[in-house]
């Protein structure tokens, strides 16, 4: 094969890869957005989950929360015309409480955290949280709202004891989850009035919400449950792993998922 | 009588030599990476990109030029290696492209951290404004094939796959490994005995076969918020090609060799594998219409041979890339969801 060819052929596969490549990187322009804005006012609408107060039977039902909790509301935006390259800002204010914003920045896909947390001034008071998104002169706004009871946290220690026996099982058979037994936990409680027989608690790693609920009960039916989502990119859990029994000291195993978080 | 019972007790032993290497290297192949990237976590630990991508922009200011300066020595040493037929150097240079794939088993969300620092290699194909990394998706076809019917049935073969292959892969490569020191021994100028029988390469079609599950269970791999998983079809694509153009330097230089026994052994047995004889047709026209011969002889023509089918299969990739396929969040979510699995799982 003499040189020239050999050029030819190299030329000609370089070529088409650099090309490819090309194309890949800088794809053809679709235009402006139809309504003629910037990309970086582009309309968007906000999403904000759980959807508190509910309206049954004609009467607005808001979800319970008592002072010191971390109520987490989880928020997401939906592009109205094309996808944008500018990120949506995220604020919120909530009289009464304290906001904590985590991850205030966000692309459709993503997952913002709004966090109130009531003040004991508040006990029997509605909160109402107004979370707002902002991307350059368009804007969105949601007002949701939470009622504050009185009542303090007593399940934490039990609930940190039932969440270290899934820590050490997951960070054995579940090493892809980065969960380790030094992944450091914040926990809350959640839905703190109303549930007797079944407890929740919820969990929060850099990278994970933990949502445990467990079964007031003797054994054989003293289950706990666990799901996880993954902050800031998932909206319901992907994981969920059960002990039947926690005086037996079943090993956890992995059950159906749940469709949306619990608040 | 007793020669062939002694004979089959050799080859009894040899195959029972070669399972418990193969399932010592099996392991070895999973194990391995967790316990070296725990220990290279100490010095390169995990960066949020999103909560701190200032971090993460001044590791890659260090990291890029790194990445492309051994590139391109790999680079050279493959090509150097077929262009002058020092296969050594191109063995080398394709097993050190394919290292960093380990990198993916290592759970992390900026992809330097712990073992992931291996890909500092891929840096080049792993830029954020283009991903290069899926132009070999093609390689996923016989992956794709396999799985989704079992799916369709509610059943999950995704990781059990990864698993065959590695261990088929690495129990071909002992067997092939063990059968040439005894043809070697036996002071054999051509080892045409037991699994050389059934392929021409089996260190190497065992290498490819391995380290296609390794590339499986890369992109199975899902990784932490923040982190992405473009799998590694690209530097397995590569190193393969490079494996077969080795394969065909050294046909080339037994042929010089022992030239007629050597051609009567290639009629025998396969170059890899025995296809349908309408599937080799197809797989080697760029050949033939590239170099108007059957098989490239000289090192230019292998570069050339290479050059065109690595073009022509990045071409048929850029279908997946350009149709944004897998949709959701790639391989390691393929084909999606089966009730009461929660995804692929390592269990080690």
């Amino acid at each position: 094969m003499s040189n020239k060819r050999l050029a030819a052929i190299l030329g000609g596969c370089i070529a088409v890869i650099v090309a490819l490549v090309a194309v890949a990187a800088f794809p053809p322009a679709s235009g402006e957005p139809a309504d003629g804005e910037p990309d970086g006012n582009s309309a968007f609408h906000i999403n904000v989950i759980p959807e508190t107060p509910q309206e049954i039977d004609g009467v607005d039902v808001y979800k319970l929360s008592i002072p010191g909790q971390r109520f987490v509301f989880l928020v997401t935006i939906t592009d109205e015309a094309q996808e944008s390259e500018l990120p949506v800002h995220i604020s919120a204010t909530a009289p009464g409480g304290e906001v904590v914003i985590y991850y205030e920045d966000i692309f459709e896909g993503e997952v913002a955290e709004v966090v109130v947390i009531p003040a004991p001034a508040s006990i029997g008071q509605i909160i109402e949280v107004t979370i707002t998104g902002t991307r350059g002169t368009a804007t969105d706004e949601e007002v949701v709202g939470f009622e504050v009871a009185e009542g303090e946290d007593d399940r934490q220690e039990y609930a940190e004891m039932l969440l270290d026996r899934f820590v050490s099982w997951l960070a054995v058979n579940h090493p892809e989850l980065g969960i380790t037994e030094d992944t450091e936990w914040n926990g809350t409680t959640v839905s703190p009035v109303s549930w007797l027989v079944v407890s929740h608690y919820l969990f929060f790693s850099e990278d994970w919400e933990v949502h445990m609920e467990w079964h007031i009960m003797i054994p054989p039916y003293d289950w706990v449950k666990i799901d996880l989502r993954h902050r800031f990119d998932e909206l319901a859990p992907s994981y969920a792993f059960e002990i039947s029994s926690v005086d037996a000291t079943s090993e956890p195993v992995a059950i159906e998922v749940p469709e949306t978080v619990w608040r | 009588m007793e020669l062939t019972r002694s004979r089959t007790g050799l080859l009894a032993g040899i195959s029972l030599l070669a399972v418990v290497f193969t399932v010592a290297l099996t392991f070895a192949t999973l194990q391995l990476p967790v316990i070296l990237g725990a220990w290279l976590s100490k010095y390169f630990p995990d960066i949020h990109p999103i909560m701190e991508p200032e971090r993460v922009a001044e590791f890659m200011t260090v990291a890029r030029p790194i990445g492309y300066a051994c590139l391109a020595v790999i680079a050279i040493l493959i090509v150097a290696g077929i262009v002058t037929g020092k296969r050594k150097l191109s063995i080398f240079g394709s097993f050190a492209f394919f290292l960093p794939t380990f990198g993916y088993f290592f759970a992390s969300m900026f992809f330097l951290a712990g073992l992931g620092i291996l890909r500092v290699l891929f840096i080049p194909f792993w830029d954020p404004s283009v991903n290069l990394m899926n132009f070999g998706d093609i390689s996923y076809l016989p992956y794709m094939a396999l799985v989704y019917p079992f799916w369709l049935g509610g059943v999950d073969i995704r990781e059990a796959l990864a698993w065959i292959a590695i261990g088929v892969g690495l129990f071909i490569f002992v067997l092939g490994t063990i059968t040439w020191f005894y043809g070697k021994a036996q002071k054999r100028k051509t080892v045409d005995f037991w699994i050389y029988r059934y392929t021409r390469h089996p260190q190497y079609l065992g290498f490819i076969i391995w380290s296609y599950g390794v590339t499986l269970f890369a992109a199975q791999q899902p990784v932490p918020m923040g982190g992405s998983n473009p799998g590694a079809s690209l530097p397995w694509l590569l190193t393969s090609l490079v494996i077969i153009c080795i394969a065909l330097t050294e046909e080339n230089e037994m042929r010089k060799e022992d030239n007629e026994a050597y051609l009567q052994y290639m009629v025998r047995a396969p170059f890899m594998f025995r296809i349908p004889k309408f599937v080799s047709a197809v797989a080697t026209l760029p050949t033939k219409l590239v170099l108007k011969k059957n098989r490239p002889e000289t090192g230019k023509e292998l570069v050339a041979t290479f050059a065109v089918y690595a073009t022509l299969l990045v071409l048929l990739s850029s279908l997946f890339v350009f149709l944004g396929w897998p949709p959701g969040i790639g391989w390691s979510d393929w084909p999606g969801f089966i009730p009461g699995i929660p995804g692929p799982i390592m269990n080690l």
